[in-house]
């Protein structure tokens, strides 16, 4: 996808591996660190190469939360097989390629929090918890745990067939507004201190 | 060239039966005769249909109750079924063996190869193919790769299953999906014999239609479905070597070291040594081939579709010229359209554009024909025999499925709905089931061609149409709705996280009309093999067509015609044409012409 960056958006990556994902946000810089998955060690589940400047304020989260009204650039990268980035919620989606580097962009416009107010949000879930109610019914009829009552999210999910737990390799997506959002970020630990511990 | 090529062909017919002596292997196995190849196709086909719907029927039991245990699994996946629980790997292995059997070995081999033999040389006026022993080498290569694709499903570590589409790097590494082993190997070894098998076919069906048609059949009398099953070769043999490069270059990654393919790749604790390679190439070289595929597919249906439809209306075909342009327009604009299965591959996004433009230019031929085939049966004299409504089925799922293409072949509005349910819909609605109806419209109206005279029983064809149109829609048409509310697909179960609970019910009702649907086909089978044996005999000319294969003995005999080649004296549409003075049909009595008949005192010449 073409990316106009004179809006200056927000850099973050998403990584993609057999069968889960991680975001990598740039951190103050704004740009992500060199990566490559011959650099991959241990807590450095992302092949980022600690002797560029640019990555040792990085930070990995298995969450990906966002703000609205800032444009985000994602850049896409996999670590082993082709995997797709499918936001449904977004209308995006964008391969993610091993030996190169996908992006796609979009801004946000509604929180987590306005989503789960939307009429149309709300019958979905209220119907998807009435169906998990009477699966629940028989679960506990067997002696099973019932169901949690579920709640809606923004989600990730993988959309090119990747091996076997490909139905279920998705991650959760926050949109917070701005001020939420600086003060999520702000909690999290960047990759130097990561590897520092 | 083609009047002596003729001689030669009678030449030889006139001494056969002095020298070889047909024994039960050159007649029935071995056969180099262009009818029997036609009927072995066809058998082929068929058997591997039943292998390929039974592998949709058994993810679509799980994909509408996957936490129900079903003893069928156990029954016929064994180790992958225990207990009636289906592996995920199994499930992705059921998909990408259904796509690829049905795509090529029923669609591609079933479909064209099956009635390019029967109908090549019967309608141009030739006693056979150009070589009747590339004919049989090219039936058994395909035969052999069968074989294969059937064995690899028996391997330990399970077939390939890295969807029909093979994607590396799924589909060269072993670690990351067991079936991308063995079974991986056999399924690629066996498209290359395909491939090869394909390949010999095409050429020699383009060698036939060019250099043995019969006197006076000039390329503007030919049939339609001549001139699809020409062209048809044609894209075959521009894109399938394509394939082949891509398949050559996957086994070398997966078994020499190469990296065409493969770059920076951390797999099961340990990174590769392959750099430099890149998925999207293989992309590139399988959509080369791929999208073309659609139309081999799609484009003998077509040309049988216009034939059997301007029979039973006893209409001249619309546009006969038109017919002809958009069957080669499609040709030229399939091998530059490939790029639309790739819009979100990485791939240029300038290039998206190109390939949007490209894409969408191809509704103008297909309008063109859907348009011809309306105004062919407009206000004419239908006959409603399952071959005519197999045909209108055809027109009906080519138009509905032609309609979301406009979509997909955007490459914006692609974005939302790549790779989910609503792409299953759109393509198995445009190629895959108009394919199959027309694959069903041809054997309704070629049985008597194919088993000397026995015709197929008319009210098990209406059975099987009518379950077969309303089941066909009830498994396709809800997916485009699951589609546009986000449900990717190949996904073993939609129940893993909740935000899909609400269309389990959809998928049910799913579910019980592709087992309706699967029903109904085993209505046809019983169909096609009591008439083999039993069926009612018809007349010589059952339809009352224009076309020179009516004209030829009943009795299958080597070189078709007992006597001399018939000739020909105007195009294969003469339906219900008036006398001068339009008192009368041309023939009195009788609404069509065959073309071997030569003009009439009374009858006046028309350029079509």
């Amino acid at each position: 996808m073409n990316v106009d960056t004179d809006d200056d958006p927000m850099v973050i990556e998403l990584y993609a591996y057999q069968f889960d994902w991680r975001a990598r946000y740039s951190g103050e810089d704004n740009t992500l660190g060199e990566a490559n998955v011959r650099l991959i060690e241990g807590v450095n589940q992302l092949g980022v190469d600690m002797s560029d400047p640019n990555g040792q304020d990085d930070i990995v989260t298995n969450e990906l939360h966002i703000p609205t009204g800032r444009k985000i650039l994602f850049k896409m990268r996999s670590q082993d097989v082709l995997h797709s980035a499918y936001m449904p919620h977004f209308r995006a989606q964008m391969n993610c390629v091993p030996g190169m580097i996908t992006q796609f962009a979009f801004t946000p416009t509604v929180t987590t929090e306005e989503m789960r107010m939307n009429e149309e949000i709300v019958a979905k879930v209220r119907k998807i918890n009435n169906i998990r109610k009477e699966n629940s019914k028989a679960l506990v009829a067997k002696g099973d745990e019932p169901l949690e009552p579920y709640e809606f999210d923004y989600m990730l999910l993988c959309n090119k067939i990747c091996g076997s737990n490909h139905y279920n390799m998705q991650m959760k997506i926050v949109v917070h507004t701005p001020e939420e959002y600086e003060a999520w970020i702000k909690e999290q630990t960047t990759l130097a201190e990561a590897l520092k511990q | 060239m083609s009047a002596h090529a003729i001689d030669h062909v009678e030449d030889h017919h006139d001494d056969h039966g002095h020298h070889h002596k047909e024994t039960f292997v050159t007649k029935y196995i071995f056969s180099q005769d262009h009818k029997m190849i036609s009927k072995q196709y066809l058998i082929t086909g068929l058997f591997m249909g039943i292998i390929g719907i039974a592998m949709s029927i058994l993810f679509r039991l799980q994909l509408a109750w996957p936490d129900h245990e079903f003893t069928i699994y156990e029954v016929l996946l064994g180790k992958w079924g225990e207990g009636g629980v289906m592996d995920p790997n199994v499930y992705l292995a059921l998909v990408t063996i259904h796509g690829t059997i049905m795509v090529f070995f029923v669609l591609t081999a079933g479909l064209s190869g099956t009635f390019s033999n029967l109908l090549i040389p019967l309608q141009i006026g030739a006693r056979d193919m150009a070589s009747g022993f590339l004919n049989m080498i090219s039936y058994w290569l395909f035969f052999l790769s069968s074989v294969i694709m059937v064995l690899s499903l028996f391997v330990e570590a399970g077939p390939a299953s890295a969807g029909w589409t093979i994607y590396p790097p799924l589909s060269a590494l072993p670690q990351a999906i067991p079936g991308s082993g063995t079974g991986m190997t056999l399924w690629l070894v066996s498209m290359a014999i395909f491939i090869a098998s394909s390949l010999l076919g095409s050429l020699n069906y383009i060698v036939t239609v060019l250099n043995l048609r019969t006197k006076g059949m000039s390329m503007t009398r030919l049939p339609l479905t001549i001139w699809a099953f020409f062209i048809t070769a044609v894209i075959g043999v521009v894109s399938f070597p394509v394939l082949f490069s891509a398949a050559l270059m996957l086994i070398m990654d997966r078994s020499f070291g190469t990296s065409f393919f493969l770059s920076d790749i951390y797999i099961a604790g340990e990174v590769l040594h392959n750099q430099g390679g890149s998925p999207v190439l293989f992309e590139h070289l399988f959509w080369f081939l791929g999208h073309p595929e659609v139309y081999i597919v799609i484009l003998p249906a077509m040309g049988m579709v216009s034939e059997i439809m301007a029979t039973n209306a006893r209409k001249p075909i619309f546009g006969y010229r038109a017919m002809v342009a958009s069957i080669l327009a499609i040709a030229f604009l399939s091998t530059i359209v490939w790029g639309h299965h790739m819009f979100i591959s990485g791939m240029n996004p300038f290039l998206g554009s190109v390939f949007t433009f490209t894409t969408l230019l191809i509704a103008i031929p297909s309008a063109v024909k859907s348009f011809n085939w309306i105004t062919t049966i407009w206000r004419g004299n239908l006959q409603m025999n399952p071959a005519m409504l197999f045909s209108i089925g055809f027109v009906s799922t080519f138009i509905t499925g032609g309609l979301t293409g406009i979509i997909l072949g955007d490459s914006a509005l692609d974005i939302n709905v790549h790779d989910t349910y609503f792409v299953v819909a759109h393509f198995h609605l445009v190629m895959g089931i108009s394919a199959l109806y027309g694959l069903f419209a041809g054997v309704y109206h070629w049985f008597p061609k194919m088993f000397q005279g026995r015709m197929l029983n008319k009210n098990l064809g209406y059975v099987h149409f009518w379950v077969t149109v309303i089941g066909a829609y009830g498994v396709f048409f809800p997916m485009h709705f699951i589609g546009m509310a986000g449900l990717p697909r190949r996904y073993y179960t939609n129940t893993a996280f909740p935000y899909f609970d609400d269309l389990t019910d959809v998928n049910v009702v799913i579910t019980i009309f592709a087992i309706i649907t699967a029903a109904a086909q085993i209505v046809f089978l019983y169909n096609f093999i009591s008439s083999m044996f039993y069926g009612k005999k018809g007349p010589k000319n059952p339809w009352k067509a224009t076309t020179l294969e009516w004209t030829a003995e009943v009795k299958h005999i080597h070189g078709n015609w007992d006597g001399p080649i018939p000739h020909v004296y105007r195009w294969a549409y003469d339906y219900s044409k008036l006398n001068k003075d339009e008192s009368d049909y041309v023939i009195p009595g009788q609404d069509f012409i065959p073309q071997h008949i030569p003009l009439q005192d009374n009858e006046e010449e028309l350029n079509h």
